[in-house]
Protein backbone atom coordinates (compact mmCIF):
# COMPACT_ATOMS: atom_id res chain seq x y z
CA UNK A 1 0.00 0.00 0.00
CA UNK A 2 1.51 3.53 -1.19
CA UNK A 3 1.32 6.11 1.69
CA UNK A 4 -1.96 7.90 1.05
CA UNK A 5 -3.70 7.87 -1.90
CA UNK A 6 -3.95 7.24 -5.62
CA UNK A 7 -5.30 10.77 -7.34
CA UNK A 8 -7.24 9.46 -10.24
CA UNK A 9 -7.74 11.68 -13.08
CA UNK A 10 -12.00 11.85 -12.60
CA UNK A 11 -10.44 13.06 -9.15
CA UNK A 12 -7.67 15.57 -10.35
CA UNK A 13 -7.39 18.80 -9.97
CA UNK A 14 -6.57 21.07 -13.36
CA UNK A 15 -3.32 21.50 -12.26
CA UNK A 16 -2.63 17.72 -12.03
CA UNK A 17 -4.56 16.91 -15.24
CA UNK A 18 -2.84 19.15 -17.20
CA UNK A 19 0.32 17.03 -16.34
CA UNK A 20 -1.29 13.53 -16.82
CA UNK A 21 -2.41 14.88 -20.11
CA UNK A 22 1.17 15.89 -20.62
CA UNK A 23 2.22 12.38 -19.82
CA UNK A 24 -0.14 10.14 -22.05
CA UNK A 25 0.82 12.57 -24.78
CA UNK A 26 4.18 12.51 -24.28
CA UNK A 27 4.36 9.03 -24.39
CA UNK A 28 1.76 8.23 -26.46
CA UNK A 29 -0.34 6.47 -23.60
CA UNK A 30 -4.10 6.52 -22.22
CA UNK A 31 -3.24 5.41 -19.04
CA UNK A 32 -0.82 7.20 -16.01
CA UNK A 33 1.33 4.66 -14.15
CA UNK A 34 0.74 4.78 -10.34
CA UNK A 35 3.91 6.27 -9.88
CA UNK A 36 2.33 9.64 -11.31
CA UNK A 37 -0.98 9.00 -9.37
CA UNK A 38 0.58 8.68 -5.83
CA UNK A 39 3.14 11.94 -6.19
CA UNK A 40 0.10 13.79 -7.61
CA UNK A 41 -0.88 14.22 -4.19
CA UNK A 42 1.75 16.87 -3.51
CA UNK A 43 0.92 18.90 -7.50
CA UNK A 44 3.99 20.90 -7.35
CA UNK A 45 6.55 17.96 -7.11
CA UNK A 46 4.37 15.63 -9.66
CA UNK A 47 4.99 18.74 -12.03
CA UNK A 48 8.51 19.71 -11.01
CA UNK A 49 9.07 15.80 -11.48
CA UNK A 50 7.71 15.09 -14.73
CA UNK A 51 9.36 18.35 -16.33
CA UNK A 52 12.27 17.00 -15.10
CA UNK A 53 11.84 13.91 -16.52
CA UNK A 54 10.83 14.90 -19.87
CA UNK A 55 13.44 17.18 -20.38
CA UNK A 56 16.53 14.50 -18.98
CA UNK A 57 15.37 11.65 -20.64
CA UNK A 58 14.02 13.24 -23.91
CA UNK A 59 15.83 13.13 -26.84
CA UNK A 60 19.60 14.66 -26.58
CA UNK A 61 22.93 13.05 -27.57
CA UNK A 62 22.75 10.07 -26.44
CA UNK A 63 20.00 7.10 -27.70
CA UNK A 64 16.93 7.43 -25.90
CA UNK A 65 16.89 3.55 -25.47
CA UNK A 66 20.69 3.57 -23.85
CA UNK A 67 19.14 6.28 -21.55
CA UNK A 68 16.43 4.03 -19.74
CA UNK A 69 19.31 1.23 -19.86
CA UNK A 70 21.08 3.83 -17.53
CA UNK A 71 18.09 4.48 -15.70
CA UNK A 72 17.03 0.74 -15.16
CA UNK A 73 20.84 0.41 -13.92
CA UNK A 74 21.03 3.01 -11.13
CA UNK A 75 17.09 1.51 -10.05
CA UNK A 76 18.55 -1.68 -9.40
CA UNK A 77 21.87 -0.51 -7.84
CA UNK A 78 19.63 1.46 -5.38
CA UNK A 79 16.99 -1.73 -4.77
CA UNK A 80 13.75 0.06 -6.45
CA UNK A 81 12.04 -2.88 -8.09
CA UNK A 82 9.16 -0.39 -9.43
CA UNK A 83 11.44 1.74 -11.34
CA UNK A 84 13.44 -1.06 -12.56
CA UNK A 85 10.57 -2.50 -14.09
CA UNK A 86 8.79 0.73 -14.97
CA UNK A 87 12.05 1.83 -17.25
CA UNK A 88 12.64 -1.98 -18.20
CA UNK A 89 9.03 -1.55 -19.78
CA UNK A 90 9.83 1.81 -21.30
CA UNK A 91 13.15 0.61 -22.92
CA UNK A 92 11.13 -1.83 -24.55
CA UNK A 93 8.74 0.79 -25.76
CA UNK A 94 11.45 3.10 -26.98
CA UNK A 95 13.13 -0.79 -29.01
CA UNK A 96 15.18 -2.44 -26.38
CA UNK A 97 15.47 -6.43 -27.30
CA UNK A 98 15.38 -8.89 -24.96
CA UNK A 99 18.93 -9.49 -25.91
CA UNK A 100 19.72 -6.20 -24.95
CA UNK A 101 18.11 -6.53 -21.78
CA UNK A 102 19.85 -9.29 -20.91
CA UNK A 103 23.38 -7.66 -21.80
CA UNK A 104 22.17 -4.11 -19.90
CA UNK A 105 21.67 -6.33 -16.67
CA UNK A 106 24.75 -8.68 -17.00
CA UNK A 107 26.65 -5.53 -17.03
CA UNK A 108 24.90 -4.08 -14.18
CA UNK A 109 26.23 -7.65 -12.59
CA UNK A 110 29.72 -7.18 -13.06
CA UNK A 111 29.36 -3.39 -11.97
CA UNK A 112 28.25 -4.36 -8.86
CA UNK A 113 30.77 -6.99 -8.48
CA UNK A 114 33.63 -4.83 -9.11
CA UNK A 115 32.54 -2.14 -7.48
CA UNK A 116 32.39 -4.67 -4.03
CA UNK A 117 35.69 -5.72 -5.09
CA UNK A 118 37.29 -2.15 -5.30
CA UNK A 119 35.46 -1.24 -2.01
CA UNK A 120 36.48 -4.42 0.08
CA UNK A 121 40.07 -4.22 -1.00
CA UNK A 122 40.75 -0.53 -1.15
CA UNK A 123 41.95 0.30 -4.35
CA UNK A 124 43.14 4.12 -4.27
CA UNK A 125 42.60 5.68 -7.77
CA UNK A 126 45.01 5.46 -10.07
CA UNK A 127 46.42 9.18 -11.13
CA UNK A 128 46.25 7.92 -14.91
CA UNK A 129 42.86 6.96 -14.72
CA UNK A 130 41.86 9.85 -13.00
CA UNK A 131 43.21 12.26 -16.19
CA UNK A 132 42.10 10.00 -18.56
CA UNK A 133 38.53 9.85 -16.73
CA UNK A 134 38.70 14.06 -16.88
CA UNK A 135 39.87 13.94 -20.49
CA UNK A 136 37.19 16.21 -23.03
CA UNK A 137 36.46 14.43 -26.41
CA UNK A 138 38.89 17.01 -27.82
CA UNK A 139 41.71 15.71 -26.03
CA UNK B 1 46.34 2.47 1.08
CA UNK B 2 44.99 -0.81 -0.66
CA UNK B 3 44.37 -4.03 1.84
CA UNK B 4 48.06 -5.85 0.84
CA UNK B 5 50.42 -4.70 -2.04
CA UNK B 6 50.02 -4.31 -5.38
CA UNK B 7 51.66 -7.38 -7.90
CA UNK B 8 53.78 -5.30 -10.74
CA UNK B 9 54.47 -7.34 -13.39
CA UNK B 10 57.88 -8.04 -12.61
CA UNK B 11 57.27 -10.17 -9.39
CA UNK B 12 53.83 -11.58 -11.01
CA UNK B 13 53.61 -15.37 -11.39
CA UNK B 14 53.02 -16.81 -14.88
CA UNK B 15 49.53 -17.20 -14.21
CA UNK B 16 49.07 -13.35 -13.16
CA UNK B 17 51.52 -12.34 -16.23
CA UNK B 18 49.09 -13.92 -19.06
CA UNK B 19 45.73 -11.88 -17.19
CA UNK B 20 48.22 -8.99 -17.51
CA UNK B 21 49.44 -9.62 -20.84
CA UNK B 22 45.48 -10.29 -22.37
CA UNK B 23 44.53 -7.12 -19.96
CA UNK B 24 46.75 -4.72 -22.07
CA UNK B 25 46.25 -6.83 -25.82
CA UNK B 26 42.34 -6.15 -25.12
CA UNK B 27 42.61 -2.77 -24.18
CA UNK B 28 45.47 -1.49 -26.10
CA UNK B 29 47.56 -0.04 -23.07
CA UNK B 30 50.41 -0.72 -22.25
CA UNK B 31 50.11 -0.66 -18.83
CA UNK B 32 48.47 -2.29 -15.76
CA UNK B 33 45.63 -0.21 -13.51
CA UNK B 34 45.60 -0.51 -9.82
CA UNK B 35 42.15 -2.43 -9.42
CA UNK B 36 44.45 -5.17 -11.22
CA UNK B 37 47.20 -5.10 -9.46
CA UNK B 38 45.61 -5.21 -6.12
CA UNK B 39 42.93 -7.98 -6.91
CA UNK B 40 46.37 -10.08 -7.99
CA UNK B 41 47.24 -11.12 -4.59
CA UNK B 42 43.92 -13.64 -5.49
CA UNK B 43 44.94 -14.57 -8.66
CA UNK B 44 41.73 -16.89 -9.11
CA UNK B 45 40.10 -13.62 -8.42
CA UNK B 46 41.81 -11.76 -10.79
CA UNK B 47 41.58 -14.61 -13.86
CA UNK B 48 37.35 -15.31 -13.49
CA UNK B 49 36.77 -11.22 -12.98
CA UNK B 50 38.94 -10.34 -15.96
CA UNK B 51 37.18 -12.93 -17.81
CA UNK B 52 33.96 -12.15 -16.80
CA UNK B 53 34.18 -8.41 -17.80
CA UNK B 54 36.22 -9.06 -21.07
CA UNK B 55 33.09 -11.52 -22.01
CA UNK B 56 30.22 -8.93 -20.60
CA UNK B 57 31.77 -5.68 -21.50
CA UNK B 58 32.34 -6.97 -25.48
CA UNK B 59 30.11 -5.71 -28.30
CA UNK B 60 27.26 -7.36 -28.41
CA UNK B 61 23.33 -6.41 -28.67
CA UNK B 62 24.63 -3.35 -26.66
CA UNK B 63 27.48 -1.04 -28.08
CA UNK B 64 30.58 -0.69 -25.75
CA UNK B 65 29.91 2.71 -24.68
CA UNK B 66 27.02 2.49 -23.64
CA UNK B 67 27.58 -0.51 -21.67
CA UNK B 68 30.34 1.73 -20.27
CA UNK B 69 27.92 4.31 -19.50
CA UNK B 70 25.68 1.58 -17.60
CA UNK B 71 28.96 0.20 -15.89
CA UNK B 72 29.36 4.30 -14.45
CA UNK B 73 25.42 4.73 -13.64
CA UNK B 74 25.72 1.76 -10.97
CA UNK B 75 28.91 3.16 -9.90
CA UNK B 76 27.79 6.18 -8.87
CA UNK B 77 24.61 4.54 -7.06
CA UNK B 78 27.32 2.45 -5.54
CA UNK B 79 29.44 5.15 -4.26
CA UNK B 80 32.77 3.69 -6.00
CA UNK B 81 34.60 6.42 -7.22
CA UNK B 82 37.58 4.47 -8.30
CA UNK B 83 34.82 2.66 -10.51
CA UNK B 84 33.31 5.75 -11.90
CA UNK B 85 36.82 7.13 -12.73
CA UNK B 86 38.07 3.62 -14.46
CA UNK B 87 34.95 3.36 -16.47
CA UNK B 88 34.76 7.21 -17.30
CA UNK B 89 37.79 6.64 -18.48
CA UNK B 90 36.93 3.45 -20.65
CA UNK B 91 33.59 5.52 -21.88
CA UNK B 92 36.19 8.09 -22.75
CA UNK B 93 38.46 6.40 -24.93
CA UNK B 94 35.06 4.19 -26.56
CA UNK B 95 33.77 8.01 -27.63
CA UNK B 96 32.02 9.63 -24.84
CA UNK B 97 31.64 13.09 -25.40
CA UNK B 98 31.06 16.09 -22.80
CA UNK B 99 27.41 16.91 -23.77
CA UNK B 100 27.06 12.27 -23.36
CA UNK B 101 28.85 13.06 -20.15
CA UNK B 102 26.59 15.78 -19.09
CA UNK B 103 23.33 13.83 -20.00
CA UNK B 104 24.62 10.67 -18.48
CA UNK B 105 25.17 12.42 -15.30
CA UNK B 106 21.62 14.20 -15.17
CA UNK B 107 19.83 10.89 -16.07
CA UNK B 108 21.79 9.36 -12.86
CA UNK B 109 20.29 11.82 -10.98
CA UNK B 110 16.89 11.45 -12.53
CA UNK B 111 17.00 8.09 -11.46
CA UNK B 112 18.48 8.46 -8.25
CA UNK B 113 15.56 11.21 -7.55
CA UNK B 114 12.66 9.27 -8.50
CA UNK B 115 13.79 6.09 -7.13
CA UNK B 116 13.72 7.94 -3.68
CA UNK B 117 10.13 9.26 -4.47
CA UNK B 118 8.94 5.64 -4.67
CA UNK B 119 10.59 4.19 -1.81
CA UNK B 120 9.06 7.34 0.29
CA UNK B 121 5.77 7.01 -1.01
CA UNK B 122 5.98 2.77 -0.98
CA UNK B 123 4.67 2.84 -4.49
CA UNK B 124 3.22 -0.52 -5.66
CA UNK B 125 4.32 -1.72 -9.06
CA UNK B 126 0.71 -1.57 -11.65
CA UNK B 127 0.33 -5.12 -12.96
CA UNK B 128 0.15 -3.16 -16.53
CA UNK B 129 4.04 -2.23 -16.00
CA UNK B 130 4.96 -5.31 -15.06
CA UNK B 131 3.59 -7.04 -18.13
CA UNK B 132 5.40 -4.24 -20.63
CA UNK B 133 8.47 -4.96 -18.62
CA UNK B 134 8.05 -8.92 -19.55
CA UNK B 135 7.45 -8.02 -23.10
CA UNK B 136 3.47 -8.12 -23.40
CA UNK B 137 2.23 -5.35 -25.97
Amino acid sequence: MPIGRKIEYEDACAEVRAVYDDIMETRKLRWIADFWKVIAQDPATLRRTWESMKQVMGPGVIDPVAKELIFVAVSIANGCEYCSTAHTATARAKGATPEMLAEAFAVIGIAAETNALVTAWQVELDERLRRAAQATSAG
Amino acid sequence: MPIGRFIEYEDASPEVRAVYDDIMKTRGVDWINNFWKTLAQDPATLKRTWESIKQVMAPGALDPLTKEMIYVAVSVTNGCEYCINSHLAGARAKGLTDAMLAELMAVIGMASETNALVTGWQVELDERLRRAAQGAK
